[in-house]
C-alpha cells in the first residue's frame, strides 16, 4: 500500500526554508526557569486536529514513516508497523528496528496489538490511507501526520520530533546536513559542473526521470550541481517516459539509480542491459551508479545519500 | 428469406482482406512508437542495423512488440472462439476454465517463495500455473468418472478461479514486491516484449493454433448435441478434452508472455460471428486474424496515446474494446452459438 510514495521519490523544496521557522515552537508550555512546575503535557497541531500529548512520552507506537522520524531523534517505539521499503533504517539503527514488535504491516494495523503494549502515545506518519484514527485515539494519543506528496515527508518528520520534544536532537541532523553540503560544494566545483540525472524503472517497457525536486535530485540541487536537460526541471518531481526514449538522457554525464536493499532491482538491469542503455555515454564511462537509502524520508537518510554522492564526485576527478 | 450471413461474405476475401489488415498494423507497429522515428529511416534501419539507438530501438524493442502481439492476439483470439464453442457459453472468454486465475497465482507464488527466481522466469511459472489450474478443473469437471460436460466444467473452472483468487490475494497482501509485481502484470502489456519470449512463445502458440482451427468441423458437430455428435461419428469426450488442452496452451502462452488480456478473447468472436454465423470452420480462423488486428492496433494507440509515456494495451483494449462490443450487441441480435 505505501507504493503511492515509494514511486514519488520524495523530496522538500519548501521544507528547507520553513523548517527553521517550526523548529522553536513544539512545546505549549516552557516558560522560564519556573521548574517547580514542569509541563506534563503539550498541545501539537496535527493532520487530525490539537492532540493534548504528554510532553516526555515514554511508550510511543510508530505507524508506517513515523518510526524513522522517531529513531532519528533517539526514540525507540516500543511497537512499528513493519520496517520495509520505502521506509528503510540507517545501519545503526537496524539493530534496533529489528527488536522492535510489529503491530501490522502497509496501511493495515492491528488494534489489538497496539493496545496490548500500552502506549502513551501514537504516532501516524503516511499518505491517507484510511488509518483508523479515531480507534487508536481510543488506545491512546494519537498523531497522524498526513502526506499528500513526498517532497512532505521531512517536514512532517521534522512535526514528528517537535511532538515528542526532540527539537534539540532534530535540529542537530538538520544542521549537521547542512555543513556537510557546504563542504561537498566547496571540495568539488569541477565535479559539479557535469550533468546529472536520476533515474528508476519498475519494468514494462517504463523509466521515470527525476527532476530537481527528486530526492536524489534535491542533493544534487542543493550541491548546485549540473543537470541534463530532462532533470534540470521543477515543475514535478519525476516525469514517465517510455524506454524507446532512453536516449534522451544522451546528454547526462553521470545518472544516478536507487538501490533496493543494496543493489539495482531486476527491473533495473534489464534495462541497463538493452542496447539503447548501452549507447549512453554515461554508461560508456561508467557513470551510472546505484544509490542507497533513495527513499529517504529524513535528515539521516538525505546525509547518507549525499556522503554517496560525495564518493561519485570523488571518481570525477 | 434472406441468404445466411456466411454465404454473403465468401471466405478468401475475408481471409485476405484481414491478412491485409494485419499487415498493415504491424507496419504502423514497427513505425510508430514513443520515439519519432521518420518512416525512411524505419526502412533503412529494418535493412541495415547499424547499431545505431534508431536501429536499437525497431529490433530490440519493435519487431519483438510486434511478433509478440500478432502471436498473443491470434492465440486469445482463438482461445475465446474455442472455449466459447466448448462451454457452449456466449460469456466464455479464455480465462473461464482457470488459466488466467492459475496463471497470476503461479507468478505471485514464485515471486513470493522464489524472489530470487528473477523477472525471466515469470512467464515459465505462469505457463505452468496455467496448465495446473486446467488440469484441476478437468478433473473436478470430471469427477466420479461422469462425462466432462460444458455446464460441469464452467462450474468446476469458477470455483477454481475463486479459491486460487484468495489464494493470490493473501499472498499479495503478505507481501509487498508480489503485490508489484502482479499489478503491472495484471494490466497486461506488450511493451516488456524481448526476442527470447517470442522465439519461446511463438512456435507453442502456432502449434496449438493449427491444432484448434482443425477442430472446426468437430465442434460444429457437437454443437447439435452430444447424441447428434455421436451419430457423426465425434467423440464429444475426446473432442473437449483437446479443445481444452489446446485452449489451455494458447491462453497460457498467451497471458503468461503479456498478463492476462482475455477481453479479447471474448470480443473479437462476437465480431466475427455477425460476418460468419455460428459455423466453427469459418468462426475460428477469423477469430485467429481479427484478434492480432484489434490487440496491435490497441497497443499502437497507447504508444502515441500518452507520450512521452505509453498506456498499456491491456488498458487500451478495454477503453476502446468496450464501447464497440456494447456497440455489438446493440447494433443487431448477438449471433446465437
Amino acid at each position: 500500500m505505501t507504493h503511492v510514495l515509494r514511486r514519488s521519490r520524495l523530496l522538500i523544496a519548501a521544507v528547507a526554508a520553513g523548517a527553521l521557522a517550526l523548529t522553536g515552537c513544539g512545546s505549549s508550555d516552557d516558560s522560564s526557569g519556573d521548574s517547580a512546575s514542569p509541563a506534563t503535557s503539550r498541545v501539537v497541531e496535527a493532520t487530525n486536529g490539537k492532540v493534548t500529548v504528554p510532553a516526555n512520552p515514554k511508550r510511543v507506537v510508530g505507524i508506517n514513516y513515523a518510526t524513522g522520524a522517531l529513531l532519528d531523534v533517539g526514540i525507540t517505539p516500543v511497537g512499528t508497523t513493519k520496517i520495509e521499503e520505502p521506509l528503510e533504517l540507517t545501519p545503526e539503527q537496524r539493530a534496533v528496528g529489528a527488536e522492535i514488535p510489529e503491530v501490522g504491516a502497509g496501511d493495515q494495523v492491528n488494534l489489538e496489538k497496539v493496545a496490548s503494549l500500552k502506549p502513551d502515545l501514537i504516532i501516524v506518519e503516511g499518505a491517507d490511507f484510511d488509518w483508523p484514527i479515531d480507534k487508536l485515539t481510543a488506545i491512546a494519543p494519537t498523531l497522524y501526520f498526513e502526506v499528500t506528496k513526498p517532497s512532505e515527508l521531512v517536514g512532517s518528520a521534522e512535526k514528528i520530533a517537535q511532538a515528542v520534544g526532540k527539537d534539540a536532537e532534530l535540529k542537530k541532523l538538520k544542521d549537521a546536513y547542512a555543513a556537510r553540503l557546504a563542504e561537498v560544494k566547496g571540495k568539488y566545483p569541477e565535479a559539479l559542473e557535469k550533468k546529472f540525472t536520476t533515474v528508476s524503472t519498475y519494468g514494462e517497457g517504463k523509466f521515470y526521470i527525476g527532476t530537481r525536486t527528486s530526492w536524489i535530485g534535491q542533493v544534487l540541487n542543493g550541491l548546485g550541481a549540473g543537470f541534463a536537460k530532462e532533470s534540470d526541471k521543477t515543475d514535478t518531481h519525476e516525469n514517465e517516459y517510455s524506454q524507446e526514449k532512453i536516449s534522451v538522457l544522451g546528454d547526462a554525464d553521470v545518472v544516478l539509480i536507487g538501490n533496493s536493499g543494496g543493489k539495482f532491482t531486476e527491473q533495473t538491469e534489464e534495462m541497463l542491459a538493452t542496447g539503447q542503455w548501452k549507447l549512453l555515454k554515461a554508461a560508456k564511462a561508467e557513470q551510472v551508479h546505484g544509490v542507497d537509502f533513495s527513499y529517504a524520508d529524513r535528515y539521516t537518510t538525505l546525509t547518507a545519500v549525499l556522503t554517496q554522492v560525495e564518493k561519485i564526485l570523488q571518481g570525477l576527478g | 428469406m434472406p441468404a445466411p450471413p456466411s454465404a454473403r461474405f465468401t471466405r478468401p476475401v475475408t481471409v485476405l482482406v484481414l491478412i491485409a489488415l494485419l499487415a498493415a498494423v504491424a507496419v504502423l507497429s514497427l513505425a510508430v512508437g514513443a520515439k519519432s522515428i521518420a518512416p525512411g529511416e524505419v526502412w533503412r534501419v529494418l535493412l541495415d542495423n547499424d547499431g545505431s539507438d534508431d536501429a536499437v530501438v525497431i529490433w530490440d524493442r519493435r519487431v519483438p512488440r510486434t511478433l509478440l502481439g500478432i502471436a498473443a492476439g491470434a492465440a486469445l483470439g482463438l482461445s475465446g472462439a474455442l472455449m466459447q464453442a466448448l462451454s457452449r457459453n456466449p460469456l466464455a472468454d479464455p480465462g473461464l476454465l482457470g488459466v488466467n486465475a492459475g496463471a497470476a497465482a503461479a507468478v505471485v507464488t514464485a515471486g513470493t517463495l522464489i524472489p530470487a527466481a528473477g523477472e525471466g522466469t515469470t512467464i515459465l511459472f505462469a505457463c505452468a500455473g496455467a496448465g495446473l489450474a486446467t488440469a484441476i478443473v478437468y478433473t473436478i469437471g470430471r469427477g466420479g468418472g461422469r462425462r466432462a460436460t460444458p455446464v460441469r466444467l464452467v462450474l468446476a473452472g469458477m470455483a477454481t478461479s475463486a479459491v486460487l483468487a484468495s489464494f493470490t490475494a493473501a499472498l499479495t497482501l503478505i507481501d509487498n514486491d508480489s503485490a508489484d509485481r502482479l499489478r503491472f502484470w495484471m494490466v497486461g502489456s506488450l511493451a516488456a516484449a524481448k526476442g527470447d519470449e517470442v522465439v519461446l512463445v511463438a512456435p507453442v502458440i502456432a502449434l496449438a493454433a493449427a491444432v484448434g482451427i482443425a477442430l472446426g468441423a468437430r465442434l460444429n458437430a457437437l454443437a447439435l448435441g452430444d447424441e447428434a455428435g455421436r451419430a457423426l461419428g465425434v467423440d464429444p469426450g475426446r473432442v473437449r478434452l483437446v479443445t481444452l488442452v489446446v485452449v489451455t496452451v494458447l491462453c497460457g502462452a498467451a497471458t503468461a508472455a503479456i498478463g492476462p488480456i482475455t477481453f479479447v478473447g471474448l470480443m473479437v468472436p462476437h465480431a466475427v460471428r455477425l460476418f460468419t454465423g455460428p459455423d466453427q470452420r469459418r468462426l475460428l480462423p477469423l477469430s485467429t486474424l481479427l484478434a492480432p488486428i484489434v490487440l496491435l492496433g490497441c497497443d499502437v494507440i497507447g504508444r502515441v496515446a500518452a507520450r512521452p509515456g505509453e498506456l498499456e494495451a491491456g488498458v487500451v483494449t478495454a477503453f476502446v474494446g468496450a464501447p464497440l462490443f456494447i456497440l455489438l450487441v446493440r447494433r443487431r441480435k448477438v449471433a446465437d452459438l
